[in-house]
């Protein structure tokens, strides 16, 4: 019973000992200090934006540069520290989020500090979601497209030629999904941002010019119809659900020969692909040569302390120094014109994901982007699970939109 | 049917439990160290074995950093839970005065607001106390539960009050009667407590994530997350992440249980 | 000092380290949200002097919002099939460890505990392989009746294998606390009831059940508490969407969402104090049959 009492008095001590030495952190002063705030998807990445930070600092040396990666719940975390009236100087922000953060006041525009050349050396498309109506808020730091991937060796086994229009993906994964060995002719997933580009490939649009939903729309209807009857209902395609989530796994364990990602997916191929010979190649085509385009940008808070200096961080970070470094690294595509030419040079079979640029709409449909993504892709899994009408479907869809604006 | 058969069977039954307990953790295991087991999640895949997803982490990474944060940030937790949570749950159950109850039923109560919306107000507390990336901030929120005050609580009702009054007529006041009565009976429920609260921190991740949010400051699962980029999730490295998560939290709980078997209650309930 | 005076004494004097603590670190936050459920806030508005004062909007919108009411149905459904698993299930995993007939019960100990220490992410993983068209138990289902059905993606299905993971992850934690309550219970009790010739069910009826009356007021409570914040596990199964077609959509799931998607800080305060609401009712309810048993 007295060594109780012992432990119990060690333990307070240790504890409140433990308080008195975790605190006494001070601030250095003196410099400047830049807070940058984005993520890092691998030990690479974090490297060689690390070098071009160095660099920055050795420019500017009264400047000091933290860098905070956050993997997961980027916005979440963000969000938070933006609400408790600090938050980082120039953070990432994926084109999805933008509008809400603009239309919210969040962040400081940087035209003011940013050449017009400059500005134009951009993808414009890259640039689009980062606007409003009369200023410019982040420069791209890297882009992907949607393309097409598939497994050469397949095709070069059957005899078959990759399909490059509509009613050729159909026949293609058809004949593929009637093969012992396949499960389907592609994987395709449910979610909105990846059936986006069929929308805009029939000349459909997800809001009018008043921002209003556009939904029931022949061009959307008539995509919905292609996606999820024609491709997934009729067993020619299967959805990245049936393969336990796996979207990019499905093509690589040789379950489909075909399959639609981003540019970012090439670092999962590389590393598990080996039994296939992936290729990548443009979205077949519809009425027009449409795709989806994602993309992250550097931002600037409406709270920088130094706005002038956070500005030419941005630039820095997206210069066209920057980019090749972003190419060399070999994990993404740079979002400006001049660098592309490298990139295709560097990467000549991944041609496709830039090349696509010139016809792409940035994934990005204003404030209520993560509402209208909800939405569609319940749209779509009525029709593939319920067997709902697409027509119905969509009706269904704009109705909830409209209530939903009503609550606001 | 025989003792003997039965007890057999018995113990079958069990054992079947056990393994299909721990089936997903067995596959974790074997994903970390098997480099075909990558989207199949086929048991039976060829088997390599390797260690280099290990050598990954342990080698890209500041492992040891993360290792010792967590460990710092679990004891204290650990150690000021099982104060301040004894002392909370004792009082409640044991000293009847009037505002326990509501004391009671207010942590109750909280226990059912969703945490998720208490994040952003109480990141700006801890702004205001300049207390984000520090241990302060990482340990000092979290050193109650209401989860194990309330734990406590009802196990201290099932206390004999003889005991006690036993302690009165000794001349022991409340605070000799919860050092030398109250804690000795509750011995297993402190170490449960002390398994529920370690572990439990051990694994958090959203709030360390948001708190210590300087490399410097990551505990093992912020450090480790840190590196699941945002589009590409998968690939065995991640899985030999959770082992290396998991193991240190199951060899704590395997000892705590061995401190619970060596005093087996022999102070215990049982008198 | 007379008895009651001292009681009040120590008994404030041993709460007042949880007191301030929880005071600081829980109350203050927990006033900023519920002022925030009166307003209209984003949390990219920057500090709380930004909400905008609306009264009780939120709470009639929500009264009259689809989404959520669909969300409260949802959040009952886990909560009436989670409860009587967890309960039972870590109540007798509890009494086979304590049970003399067994041996080596330090290492099922640990393997049943297992399951609450891995991550959720890799739990979702493998059980959402299993419960796939081809996965196992649809193997082990078909020999009773052919079975193609894709657990993961049915609309009506998909609760079922995430309360069992919710079970999975939980019964750990509620077995350890079930076994600290039936080895509190004196073996002098089990050894009159074999002289007096007692089987298993009359052990289980007259002896286990009644002594651990509190053990179990207390872990219902917490399994209904718990239950109604369900959130990681649909979050990760469905991608943080609640689909598929808002089939695993929590109430906190919903208020998530509206917090950190939608910016609707306001709406999702009020959300979980109505949520908060629904929880104490029940609470309240549990504690007075139990004070009527």
């Amino acid at each position: 019973m007295k060594s109780f009492k012992i432990y119990f008095v060690m333990v307070l001590v240790l504890l409140s000992s433990g308080i008195l030495f975790a605190s006494g952190q001070k601030e250095e002063s003196g410099e400047k200090v830049l807070k940058l705030v984005g993520w890092s998807t691998t030990p690479q990445e974090k490297e060689y934006v690390q070098s071009r930070i160095d660099l920055f600092e050795a420019e500017n040396p009264n400047v000091k540069v933290e860098w905070e990666i956050l993997a997961n719940e980027y916005n979440e975390t963000l969000q938070i520290q933006i609400a408790s009236g600090k938050g980082p100087d120039v953070f990432y922000l994926d084109a999805s989020w933008a509008s809400m953060f603009i239309e919210n006041y969040a962040l400081s525009p940087i035209d003011d500090y940013i050449s017009q050349s400059t500005i134009d050396g951009f993808y414009p498309s890259t640039l689009d979601a980062f606007r409003d109506d009369s200023n410019l808020y982040g420069l791209a730091k890297d882009m992907n497209t949607l393309v097409l991937y598939y497994d050469e060796l397949a095709f070069e086994k059957y005899g078959m030629s990759v399909p490059t229009t509509w009613d050729e993906l159909l026949e293609t994964s058809k004949t593929f999904a009637a093969m012992d060995e396949y499960e389907a002719g592609i994987v395709l997933r449910t979610d909105f941002a990846r059936f986006y580009p069929f929308i805009l490939q029939n000349g459909g649009s997800i809001l009018d010019e008043d921002g209003n939903p556009n939904w029931t729309d022949k061009a959307v209807v008539d995509a919905f119809d292609y996606y999820f009857n024609d491709l997934i209902g009729s067993g020619a395609a299967k959805t990245n659900k049936d393969f336990n989530g796996e979207n990019e796994g499905a093509l690589t364990t040789k379950k489909v020969p075909m399959m639609i990602s981003g540019g970012w997916a090439t670092a999962y191929l590389n590393e598990n692909g080996k039994d296939i010979e992936w290729k990548m190649t443009k979205l077949p085509k519809g009425k027009s040569e449409k795709t989806v385009l994602f993309t992250v940008a550097y931002v600037m808070n409406k709270n920088a302390n130094d706005q002038e200096l956070a500005a030419s961080f941005i630039d820095f970070m997206t210069s066209e120094k920057s980019q090749r470094m972003v190419v060399d690294s070999g994990l993404a595509v740079p979002t400006r014109q001049a660098v592309a030419d490298y990139y295709i040079e560097k990467n000549p079979t991944l041609g496709a994901n830039p090349e696509q640029a010139k016809n792409a709409k940035v994934y990005n449909l204003g404030v209520h982007t993560p509402k209208i993504a909800d939405l569609m892709s319940a749209a779509g899994d009525k029709i593939r699970l319920q067997g709902m009408s697409a027509q119905q479907a969509l009706e269904e869809a704009e109705l909830e939109f409209n209530e939903y604006l009503d609550t606001l | 049917m025989n003792d003997t058969l039965k007890k057999t069977i018995f113990n079958l039954i069990i054992l079947i439990i056990s393994i299909i307990a721990v089936v997903p953790f067995i596959w974790s295991l074997l994903a970390s160290i098997n480099p075909n087991m990558v989207m199949d999640r086929e048991f039976f895949s060829p088997f390599n074995f390797t260690f280099s997803n290990y050598k990954y982490i342990l080698m890209e990474f500041p492992y040891s950093r993360w290792f010792l944060n967590s460990v710092i940030v679990s004891v204290f937790v650990c150690l000021g839970n099982l104060i301040i949570n004894t002392m909370a749950g004792y009082s409640l159950a044991r000293l009847n005065f009037k505002g326990s109850k509501f004391i009671l039923w207010l942590t109750i109560s909280l226990m059912m607001i969703p945490s998720q919306v208490l994040l952003a107000p109480t990141y700006i507390v801890l702004t205001k106390l300049n207390w984000i990336a520090t241990y302060k901030g990482l340990i000092i929120p979290f050193l109650f539960n209401l989860f194990n005050i309330f734990l406590v609580y009802q196990f201290l009702l099932d206390i004999p009050k003889d005991l006690e009054e036993a302690g009165e007529i000794d001349g022991l006041n409340p605070i000799g009667i919860f050092l030398n009565i109250i804690i000795p009976l509750s011995v297993p429920i402190l170490i449960t407590q002390s398994i529920l609260s370690f572990t439990n921190n051990w694994n958090s991740y959203l709030w360390p994530s948001l708190i210590g949010n300087v490399e410097n400051y990551y505990t093992l699962p912020v450090g480790l997350n840190s590196f699941y980029g945002v589009y590409y999730q998968d690939g065995n490295s991640v899985q030999a992440g959770v082992m290396l998560l998991t193991l240190p939290v199951i060899i704590f709980y395997i000892i705590a249980q061995k401190f619970l078997k060596s005093n087996d209650i022999t102070t215990g309930i049982k008198a | 000092m007379n008895k009651t005076k001292e009681n009040k004494f120590y008994g404030w004097f041993f709460l007042s380290p949880y007191l301030i603590l929880v005071v600081l670190f829980f109350i203050v936050p927990l006033l900023f949200a519920i002022y925030f459920s009166f307003t209209r806030y984003s949390l990219i508005w920057g500090g709380i002097e930004n909400a905008k004062f609306v009264g009780l909007n939120n709470f009639k919108n929500l009264l009259t919002d689809k989404t959520f009411l669909l969300s409260l149905k949802n959040t009952f459904v886990f909560v009436i099939l989670s409860l009587p698993i967890q309960l039972i299930v870590s109540f007798f995993l509890a009494y086979f460890l304590n049970s003399h007939l067994l041996k080596n019960k330090g290492y099922y100990k640990t393997m049943f505990y297992i399951p609450t220490l891995i991550s959720t992410v890799a739990i979702t993983l493998i059980f959402s392989y299993l419960f796939q068209s081809n996965g196992l138990i649809n193997i082990v289902l078909s020999i009773f009746h052919p079975i193609e059905v894709n657990w993961m993606d049915s609309v009506s299905l998909i609760k079922y294998p995430v309360v069992t993971m919710y079970a999975w992850i939980k019964v750990g934690v509620y077995m350890l606390i079930y076994l600290s309550g039936l080895m509190g219970i004196p073996t002098s009790y089990y050894e009159t009831l074999k002289l007096e010739g007692g089987n298993f069910i009359h052990e289980l009826r007259f002896i286990v059940i009644p002594s651990l009356r509190n053990v179990t007021y207390f872990i219902t409570t917490m399994i209904l508490i718990d239950s109604f914040k369900l959130f990681d596990i649909p979050f990760i199964v469905s991608k943080g969407t609640g689909g598929p077609l808002n089939a695993t959509l929590t109430t906190v799931i919903y208020i998530y969402k509206s917090a950190f998607s939608s910016g609707r800080m306001g709406y999702a305060t009020a959300a979980s104090l109505i949520l908060f609401l629904i929880i104490f009712v029940i609470a309240k309810l549990q504690s007075t049959v139990k004070e009527r048993l």
